[in-house]
């Protein structure tokens, strides 16, 4: 069934003022009767909300989780079309984005990745923002995931009469900045989280009822947003982010879901372990009722190894960590492997992994040396950039554990594809362009100043524009998308729209390449990128399992030509008697193949408009655990600061304009999920 | 002769003392306001909470004395910043008041939920924010560029005119050419969809194209392209239920703003407002540099 627009009156987030102010208000504007009228208007609707709301539960699903009364898309593709979308985007819903003067909702945010302007921060004395942002391509598919923890006290806050709105609490959240974000968020790093009371009530009732009707808003944006018509121009996911900060270290996830059939969002004031997330999703999100999520783990580089660590109840044998094992996979199949607060592919020399150094990990770290390595441990205050480093914190790693975890149980806890978002907290889905970066939040980095300055463990300069996630599904409805996403046949990249196919397979052809019908003897001989190679078969007619990788360019704007593709290179993981090997190979392209002038951004023309390649594993290990994904390399280009600079002369220059340790070009790129291969047992 | 009662002197005496008992009392209680801060309870449990909130334990009796201390410091520069009228001049105020007030009138204004009339009104008066645009199906077949041939990592090709004499001769266009990761058929795209696959001028280079027959070369992003283009479709209004959701959400939309305007066209009724008088002083007149 589909939901048209809500039915109960919107109540606006306010900012000021107070209920007396109010009441004033009404009393210069109006007798008592028209408000007595719209009170019972207004109650009589909720009454018929709640009414519609248990009809949804009483109706019986149609079919499979996330089907959906809608029309079919008429460029349906059984060879699957790509998709571009950001599965992590905050609106002014987020207590850490509202403080920071952001203003934009979720309705805001899904106008934004169609396309529409948007305005951002700094706020103009109208208190409406001062610099208009536009994507010069329209996303084809966003997820709002505002964080779930304080929606109700953010709400109440903002709405004059209700119970918090005159506390200190509210005082000081609407005072906003670094205090302001505290007030509440400091519970995010409590191991013993609690809902301030003041605003809450004892029991925290009064919050949670709050996030009930913010969360109906959200639910509304994306079924408003959603085009069920057969041109499935724009795919709204319903979602939200649970907001793990223990130790100061960052063990967030992003909760996407299949339909709007969903539960009220878990937070982690309410369950504070990631078990109880998982455990509360499978309870509330069930099949039966047209409901199926996903949790992402994202950005892993600030979770000193807490993140992905893999932990099982003391005493629990075998079978029950292969349960345990084998449910955490299939509800987080995905982590996200690149967003503003940087890159989480990989970082060479950390301990437990035997490879050589792979140079181009050396990409938008929020780390730098000398750090403590954490070993097989984890430590805390990874949010603030600080505390040690886990080889768990780079997805490489966390891949390599999970692998030694399958060849230990025969079940894989952290079977992860990959995904690349922004996390914008100025909702601002896609506004990765490094040439039109305006900051990801709010008033903290509004101004060129702020987005350059050098100082300080948050230093402008450390953070990027984000990601954009790549979707290979049939058509572009929250079913084929979701069940693409739960496969894994997505991949992440840094910004650019590189389109790229990986396959894997026993029997796929050497000269694939050369077939213009790649595709369909790609799918029919082999898995998409995040499947399982099938059994070897026993005929000894293939030794080695062969890739493909077909990989297109961005094609650029009618601003901007995008940049050409370098290099593709397959990243090998194995575990062999135990031990974690990586190796990468150059499998398509040049190295060194195309440049750029950090001064003036031009391109000097090298590079490949596609690369297309079939790769056999020359170490083949069929007794060892393996991943294998690609990595498909750009040219070099202007990072975002140089093109800030560029523009920049005399005093208006900051010093990080020149300043050789800051990075002026980057080579931007595309993370394929991985094709795993398993030893039979 | 009747007699006229006249208040006696007692009772004018009794008024004029209780005025001024009243009048005594309101500026006892209003006057020294402005120079009286109390520090009640209330406010001192105000001030644990809010320690309590920032540190995890309750204040200190040292360090409770050290919060009053400090809030009467920031009462006495309130009062006094109110009292220079600093309020009226500061932006960041003004701002906020202006901020709240848009906020408070917002609230006044919980749209309703419009009918099929209210939609379709709003679907002519806005049709072309709703309008289907123009969408083209195609087939097309792929040849990279001759330049990436170099490195001999790219797929060998034979020129697009060879490989366009085949597709004529009835090929099946599945064996010709090179592959292209995002598929050859594309039903229904938009130019801007079009655009976003294949590069900035494809749509329209497509759209010179005659339909049904294999095109001569046309160029994108990455290379070559040989097309048959299978059907056009003129852009077109669309009817109410393909798109009433987002119809009715930006019909919502513009309801709130009509109603903020509204209130703030009445708000406005309250106020003359009038060129300022020419002044007499020399110079005054000019327009700030």
């Amino acid at each position: 069934m589909t939901h048209d627009g809500g039915t109960a009156p919107r109540v606006r987030a306010t900012d000021g003022g107070s209920a007396a102010a109010r009441s004033r208000l009404h009393a210069a504007r109006e007798p008592d009767a028209p408000r007595a009228r719209r009170f019972t208007a207004r109650f009589a609707l909720v009454v018929l909300a709640l009414a519609a709301a248990c009809a949804d539960r009483a109706t019986p699903p149609a079919g499979p989780p996330g089907e959906e009364a809608r029309e079919p898309c008429a460029d349906r593709n059984p060879l699957r079309n790509l998709y571009f979308g950001d599965l992590h985007v905050h609106t002014g819903y987020s207590f850490d984005a509202h403080v920071f003067e952001v203003r934009t909702t979720p309705v805001d945010a899904y106008r934004f990745a169609r396309g529409e302007p948007l305005l951002l921060p700094p706020l103009g004395p109208d208190g409406r923002g001062t610099q208009e942002l536009r994507l010069e391509r329209p996303l084809d598919f966003a997820v709002v995931t505002d964080h779930s923890e304080f929606l109700g006290e953010v709400e109440s806050c903002l709405v004059p009469g209700t119970r918090g709105y005159d506390t200190s609490s509210c005082a000081a959240f609407r005072a906003g900045g670094a205090v302001g974000q505290a007030v509440f968020g400091a519970q995010t790093t409590s191991p013993a989280p609690m809902r301030d009371h003041d605003v809450c009530g004892d029991d925290g009732a009064a919050c949670r009822d709050a996030s009930g009707e913010v969360w109906r808003r959200t639910i509304e944006a994306a079924n408003d947003a959603y085009d069920r018509s057969t041109r499935c121009s724009f795919t709204a996911l319903v979602g939200y982010e649970y907001t793990a900060n223990t130790g100061a270290s960052s063990q967030h996830r992003n909760v996407v879901f299949a339909s709007d059939r969903v539960p009220p969002p878990t937070t982690y004031v309410e369950q504070p372990t990631p078990e109880g997330l998982w455990r509360e999703l499978r309870a509330g999100c069930r099949a039966d009722d047209g409901c199926d999520v996903l949790a992402i783990p994202h950005n892993p580089n600030q979770s000193n190894g807490r993140l992905l660590r893999v932990e099982y109840a003391p005493g629990s044998t075998l079978d029950e960590q292969r349960a345990q094992a084998s449910a955490r996979g299939a509800i987080e199949p995905l982590v996200e492997i690149f967003q503003h607060k940087g890159d989480s592919e990989c970082l060479s020399g950390l301990s437990g992994v035997i490879g050589d150094v792979d140079e181009a990990c050396g990409f938008e770290k929020l780390r730098a040396p000398p750090f403590e390595d954490c070993g097989d441990g984890v430590g805390s205050g990874g949010t603030g950039n600080g505390g040690c480093v886990s080889r768990r914190d780079y997805v490489r790693g966390a891949l390599l554990e999970g692998l030694a975890e399958d060849a230990r149980l025969g079940a894989n806890p952290l079977p992860l594809g990959f995904v690349a978002s922004t996390d914008t907290h100025n909702g601002t889905p896609g506004a990765v362009d490094e040439r039109s970066f305006l900051g990801h939040r709010g008033n903290v980095d509004d101004l060129p100043d702020e987005r350059l300055a050098t100082e300080g463990a948050r230093s402008g300069t450390l953070f990027n524009p984000g990601g954009i996630t790549g979707v290979w599904a049939e058509e572009n409805t929250r079913p084929a998308l979701f069940a693409a996403l739960a496969r894994r046949e997505v991949y992440g990249t840094s910004g650019p729209r590189i389109a790229v196919r990986l396959f894997g397979g026993w029997g796929l052809a050497p000269d694939l390449c050369d077939d213009p019908a790649l595709l369909a003897a790609a799918y029919a001989g082999g898995v998409p990128m995040g499947g399982v190679l099938p059994p070897r078969a026993d005929d000894g007619s293939a030794a080695a399992p062969r890739f493909v990788v077909s990989a297109l360019r961005d094609p650029g704007t009618a601003t901007h030509p995008g940049t050409p593709l370098e290099r593709v290179q397959i990243v090998k993981g194995w575990v062999a008697d135990g031990v974690a090997h990586e190796r990468v190979h150059d499998v398509a392209g040049t190295a060194g193949v195309g440049g750029v002038d950090p001064a003036t951004c031009a391109l000097d023309g090298g590079g490949f408009d596609t690369l297309c390649t079939v790769w056999r594993d020359p170490d083949f290990d069929p007794a060892a655990h393996a991943f294998y994904y690609a990595r498909v390399l750009e040219t070099p280009s202007c990072r975002w600061n140089a093109w800030s600079c560029r523009d920049l002369t005399g005093g208006a220059r900051p010093a990080s304009c020149d300043d050789p340790a800051v990075p002026k070009t980057i080579q931007e790129r595309a993370w394929t999920s991985p094709v795993f291969y398993r030893p039979p047992s | 002769m009747a007699r006229v009662r006249l208040p006696t002197a007692r009772l004018v005496a009794r008024i004029l003392a209780a005025g001024a008992v009243l009048w005594l009392a309101q500026s006892w209680l209003a006057a020294p306001s402005r120079t009286r801060i109390v520090v009640d309870d209330e406010l001192r449990a105000g001030l644990r909470a809010d320690h309590q909130r920032r540190t995890g334990r309750a204040p200190s009796a040292a360090e409770e004395r050290a919060l009053v201390d400090a809030w009467v410091d920031d009462e006495v520069l309130h009062r006094e910043a109110l009292a220079l009228g600093l309020d009226r001049s500061d932006v960041v105020i003004r701002r906020r008041l202006v901020q709240s007030m848009r906020f408070l009138l917002e609230e006044e204004t919980a749209p309703l939920e419009p009918d099929d009339d209210a939609l379709r009104a709003h679907l002519a008066a806005h049709g072309e924010r709703f309008a289907l645009p123009a969408r083209t199906s195609f087939e097309h077949v792929y040849l990279p560029r001759a330049a990436t041939l170099a490195t001999g990592v790219a797929p060998a090709t034979a020129p697009l005119d060879a490989l366009r004499a085949r597709l004529v001769a009835g090929e099946d266009p599945a064996r010709v050419g090179a592959p292209f990761p995002r598929g050859a058929r594309f039903t229904r795209l938009s130019p801007g969809e079009i655009d976003a696959v294949f590069g900035p001028g494809f749509a329209a280079r497509l759209a010179a194209l005659p339909a049904g027959t294999w095109s001569a070369p046309v160029a994108s992003s990455f290379g070559g392209h040989l097309v048959r283009i299978d059907e056009r479709l003129a852009a077109e209004q669309p009817d109410l239920a393909t798109v009433r959701a987002a119809l009715a959400a930006d019909w919502r939309e513009e309801r709130r703003r009509d109603a903020e305007r509204a209130a703030l066209a009445r708000l406005r009724e309250r106020y003359d407002v009038v060129p300022a008088e020419p002044s007499s002083l020399p110079g005054s007149a000019r327009a700030e540099p």
